[in-house]
């Protein structure tokens, strides 16, 4: 590889590189996201890949691995370019036909299209797909056009002329400035200015004039995966961005704190580092501008608080993760005392799109005081499941309905819950709030970092709120008192309501204790963990007085408030909860309507399951 | 008018006076009311208690870093015109704010805190006569048996001024506990009892006759003057 | 000894606990008492320091775990879509609870709380194989073939 030591030298590579790209050729696109794996995707390859040479279509076919498309429901996804066309759930046993129709012959596999659910057509192109449609994919879209593994596939849509832009004609204030005025707010949670942080760490004093740029990818939100979908679909966006922050703040070194739980991150944006810095993109005098800056990759252990920027901190110095009291901001005093400027994955990977198209083009995306775009993990109760990327201002009701394509089976909606366990469950007549950080939080609940969960009436409010009082308890650092034991006994008070031994006084000892963990609690974890409580008690208050009053679980989810039986009329004594049933509490003779000991149930709800019939029933 | 019911007339109007004089380095601020300077990097614990203002502290001592961990010395914090609850010995004091040492809002959750670690701790004297002190009389939530708060002083005894190393704190969350590694006697442990000097629940068990696990309430008959809070 | 050289080829980092430990797990599968001991004496730091780092974070055992790692997802998507009742059925059948192994040694339970694969939810994870929208009645047959030679 040649270094390129100029901005001219990567332009003309850029020219180079789209020069050689045959617009004619046909490239069959694999997307290797998560939720593509998991269905499969690696098996779809190979035997595309075995296709080819067989019918000896290596000159004239292209494949390209890319990360996730995010139409993770329908996955595994193909897209064959340049005519566009989108296949979906596409098998290994799909892949010969394939060949023959649409690479060969130059017809269309009806049977692997996508159908549009309300219109019952049929869709070619993905362009046309519903879920696709109502998207802004501005951060996210170059993910099904990149091999993330391949530095020249980002390159040649223009990658790194951004860093080539703030480098060579403005200087770092007015990189600053620019990100500043862009209106640019923090996609990791909180929502604060950029481009104001930037400002702070660069004119905080530093005596020996070290400061720290840091990713946060550690995407601890359980629900969540877009900084997942962007570091390993798309890297170098990511990495562009911390080299034009450390060249605005003057920082010559570089940390992405990875969770755990993403080994494939790490691995692919340990390849794209290594691939910048063969280019001169990364490292000593970037791009012959005498700048130096390198990033290192830093996995994490495993912990969710670790997400906080004092924990993430002391976490990269080797120590346990815990928060430490921010009286002086991270950006003045961070990581080792020194000034640091710490963004989300989706900040960093904004940041190159502002520096190109100008800090006035962005701000025209999006709301007032929210500028630009968000991706979010679209999941739970919902046709579409996946990441979507939709300008500020939507509103709820577009995500769930345009683009999510509703609840499945004909379930009615109930909630949405945004912001991960630091945010809350809004109700249907909040569809209509647009998404914007301050509107959301003047509702109880937050942006968050990306979390969208969908629920139905089958879900109960009361079990949602356990869970993520559940979760917090267990992965609080437990530093401070109000957080672990208030917690603590969150969780108790509230396991006794879903359990039936709730009392009246409860619901107010429970608001009375999340007044002091909200205030008292020394970070973030702590301050923002009633939310979910405090947010399912405020629009559903009567489903926690059904569980505490008259003991019923009205979404029949709590397991000690709810019965089954069977139901003679349809029971045809077919036998087969009878089998599956693990202690044995099902009696009756064949072909005779059933019976069940409640006794002996345990509420498994295996019968539930292989009911043939529908027989079984809850109450 | 000799009784204007201002704000300074309460505090009898007269300014605190100033701790050192060395102008550049001074801070104003407001501490209950009173207008107070002292030195750069003070805490509002310090400057309070330098005042005679009492607040309680349960993971503080004067000779170890500040943790922040018990907040129990929280104080209401009015900064450009808003107002959190922040823990007073690590907040360094800065220019022009306004704290308010004893608020209904910071009573309020200090009498949470208390009952909170009372009903997991409920052998500590130290705790006991906080709650009495509070007029705490009813613990809310199930009564649990532990003999540690987790207020981390040990630790920092250990190593800070025994210079060694021999307790940590391990796992987190609700299962953190203080330790010495794999729960076995410590190679580096001098057996010094640095440890168990200052720990607030081992050395000051309550004594008054009560069942084990309720609120003691015992001293408030017999003390009734001690009480600072 | 494979400790030693990961300690050495560490040692130049700024930070080099956490990556230390974390590679030493990857090869050893666990972190034993005497590799973590091992460990602080190397890196010169307290032993109390580092059991404490490795108790904190869930990524270590200090337990050595099973043949087949069952791994099950808890996040929110998969909850919503019922994950607690394959836990249940889970804990029922193999007798063990998460983060423990059974007496065997053939299976070591655990959960997470988001593989990042929410849209197949929920999903449970056998070693390096996947299985999406899981139910209570698709555990039995999926482990027997984990038990069966
Ligand atoms: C408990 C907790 C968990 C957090 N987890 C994350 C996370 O997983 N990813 C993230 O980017 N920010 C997370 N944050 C927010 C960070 O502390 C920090 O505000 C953010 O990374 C700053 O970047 P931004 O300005 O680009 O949003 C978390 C905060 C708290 C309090
Ligand atoms: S609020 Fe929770 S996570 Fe944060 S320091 Fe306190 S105990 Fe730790
Ligand atoms: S043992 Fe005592 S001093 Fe140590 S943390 Fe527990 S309560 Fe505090
Ligand atoms: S004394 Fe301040 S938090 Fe404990």
């Amino acid at each position: 590889m040649v270094k390129i030591k100029s901005p001219e030298d990567l332009a003309s590579l850029t020219a180079k590189l789209q020069k050689e790209k045959n617009t004619e050729e046909i490239c069959i696109t694999v997307c290797m996201g998560p939720g593509c794996l998991t269905c499969g995707s690696q098996k779809v390859l190979e035997s595309l890949k075995e296709e080819i040479k067989k019918r000896d279509l290596q000159e004239k076919v292209q494949i390209k691995e890319t990360g996730c498309h995010g139409f993770c429901q329908k996955g595994p996804i193909l897209l064959i370019k340049p005519a566009g066309i989108f296949y979906q759930q596409v098998i290994k046993r799909d892949i010969p036909e394939i060949i023959t129709e649409t690479i060969i012959n130059n017809r269309i596999v009806e049977r692997l299209l996508y159908v549009d659910p309300i219109l019952n057509s049929k869709i070619i192109k993905e362009k046309d797909v519903p879920f696709y449609k109502s998207q802004y994919r501005l951060v996210f879209g170059d993910n099904s056009l990149i091999d993330p593994h391949k530095i020249d596939d980002y390159i040649s849509l223009g990658g790194y002329s951004a860093l080539a832009k703030a480098l060579f004609e403005m200087t770092p204030v007015q990189v600053m400035e620019e990100i500043k005025n862009s209106g640019l707010r923090g996609r990791g949670g909180g929502g604060f200015h950029t481009g104001r942080k930037w400002e702070s760490c660069r004119n905080a004093p530093s005596p020996d004039g070290v400061r720290y740029v840091i990713c946060n990818a550690d995407e601890g939100d359980p629900g969540a995966f877009m900084d997942r979908g962007l570091l390993e679909g798309n890297p170098h966006r990511v990495i562009e961005g911390m080299i034009i922050g450390a060249y605005a703040i003057s920082s010559n070194e570089g940390y992405a704190y990875v969770r755990n739980e993403y080994p494939l991150a790490v691995a692919n944006l340990n390849i794209a580092l290594e691939l910048a810095r063969e280019y001169g993109l990364l490292g000593k005098d970037i791009m012959g501008s005498g700048f130096d800056f390198d990033i290192l990759v830093v996995q994490g252990g495993g912990a969710f608080v670790c997400g906080e920027s004092t924990a993430l901190m002391a976490s990269i110095e080797g120590k346990r993760g815990e928060p430490r009291p921010k009286h002086i901001h991270t950006s003045e005093r961070g990581l080792w005392n020194k000034p640091t400027a710490l963004n989300n994955v989706e900040t960093w990977a904004n940041v190159p799109i502002i520096i190109k198209k100008g800090a006035e083009w962005f701000s025209q995306i999006g709301t007032e005081r929210s500028k630009g775009t968000k991706i979010f993990s679209l999941v739970g109760k919902i046709n579409n499941t996946g990441l979507v990327e939709v300008p500020m201002g939507i509103s709820l009701r577009d995500i769930v309905y345009k683009i999510g394509g509703g609840i499945p089976d004909g379930k009615k909606f109930k909630a949405i819950q945004t912001g991960g366990p630091s945010g809350g469950c809004l109700p249907e007549e909040l569809l209509d709030l647009p998404v914007d950080f301050d509107e959301l939080t003047k509702v109880g609940s937050m942006m968050g970092s990306g979390g969208m969960i969908v629920m139905d009436e089958n879900t109960c409010m009361v079990d949602i709120a356990k869970y993520f009082l559940k979760f917090l308890r267990d992965e609080s650092c437990g530093k401070c008192v109000p957080c672990r034991e208030g917690l603590k006994r969150m969780v108790q008070i509230i396991e006794d309501i879903t359990e039936g031994k709730g009392e009246p006084g409860h619901l107010e000892l429970l608001e009375e204790l999340t007044q002091t963990v909200k205030e008292a609690s020394l970070c973030g974890l702590g301050k923002t963990a009633p939310n979910p409580v405090l947010s399912t008690i405020r629009y559903f208050r009567d489903e926690y007085e059904a569980h505490i009053m008259d003991k019923k679980c009205p979404a029949l989810v709590c397991k000690n408030l709810i019965e089954y039986s069977i139901d003679e009329l349809l029971c045809t004594g077919c036998g087969s909860c009878k089998r599956a049933c693990p202690v044995m509490a099902i009696s009756g003779e064949k072909l005779y309507p059933h019976t069940l000991d409640m006794e002996k149930c345990i509420k498994c709800g295996i019968c539930l399951e292989k009911c043939p019939f529908d027989a079984i029933k809850i109450s | 008018m000799p009784f204007k019911s201002t704000d300074e007339n309460i505090t009898g109007g007269k300014d605190f006076p100033d701790l050192y004089y060395e102008e550049d380095n001074l801070v104003s601020l407001t501490i209950d009311r009173q207008k107070v300077r002292v030195e750069k990097g003070m805490t509002i614990l310090e400057a309070a208690r330098w005042m005679g203002i009492k607040i309680p502290t349960l993971c503080y001592h004067e000779g170890l870093t500040p943790w922040g961990g018990c907040r129990l010395c929280v104080v209401e914090v009015i900064k450009r015109g808003r107002s959190k609850l922040e823990a007073s010995c690590t907040y360094p004091v800065a220019e022009g704010i306004q704290v308010k040492t004893n608020s209904e809002k910071v009573q309020k959750t200090r009498r949470m805190i208390v009952e909170l670690l009372i009903s997991s701790c409920p052998n500590s004297r130290t705790l006991q006569d906080l709650a009495s002190g509070m007029g705490i009389t009813e613990i809310r939530f199930k009564m649990e048996d532990n003999d540690c708060i987790l207020c981390g002083l040990c630790v920092r005894m250990c190593k800070e001024q025994m210079m060694s190393g021999g307790i940590g704190f391990i796992n987190r969350g609700a299962k953190r506990e203080v330790s010495t590694p794999f729960h076995k006697s410590s190679e580096i442990c001098r057996g010094c009892g640095a440890c168990m000097y200052i720990c607030p629940v081992v050395t000051l068990q309550c004594r008054g006759r009560r069942e084990p696990g309720d609120l003691c309430n015992a001293c408030i008959n017999v003390c009734p003057t001690d009480f600072g809070f | 000894m494979d400790i030693d050289k990961i300690i050495d080829e560490n040692k130049g980092l700024k930070i080099p606990l956490i990556p230390v430990l974390l590679k030493i797990q990857e090869i050893e599968g666990f972190l034993s008492e005497s590799t973590i001991r091992h460990v602080s004496r190397r890196l010169s730091i307290p032993l109390s320091q580092v059991f404490g780092v490795a108790t904190f974070y869930s990524a270590f055992n200090l337990k050595p775990s099973g043949v087949n790692k069952i791994c099950l997802c808890e996040g929110t998507a998969c909850h919503v879509k019922g994950s607690t009742r394959i836990r249940e059925k889970l804990e029922r059948i193999l007798g063990v609870k998460p983060g423990e192994t059974t007496k065997d040694g053939i299976f070591t339970f655990t959960t997470i709380n988001c593989m990042g694969a929410c849209a197949m939810g929920p999903i449970m994870k056998i070693g390096t194989e996947y299985f999406g929208k899981m139910t209570p009645g698709k555990v039995d047959s999926i482990i027997k073939e984990y038990i069966s030679p």
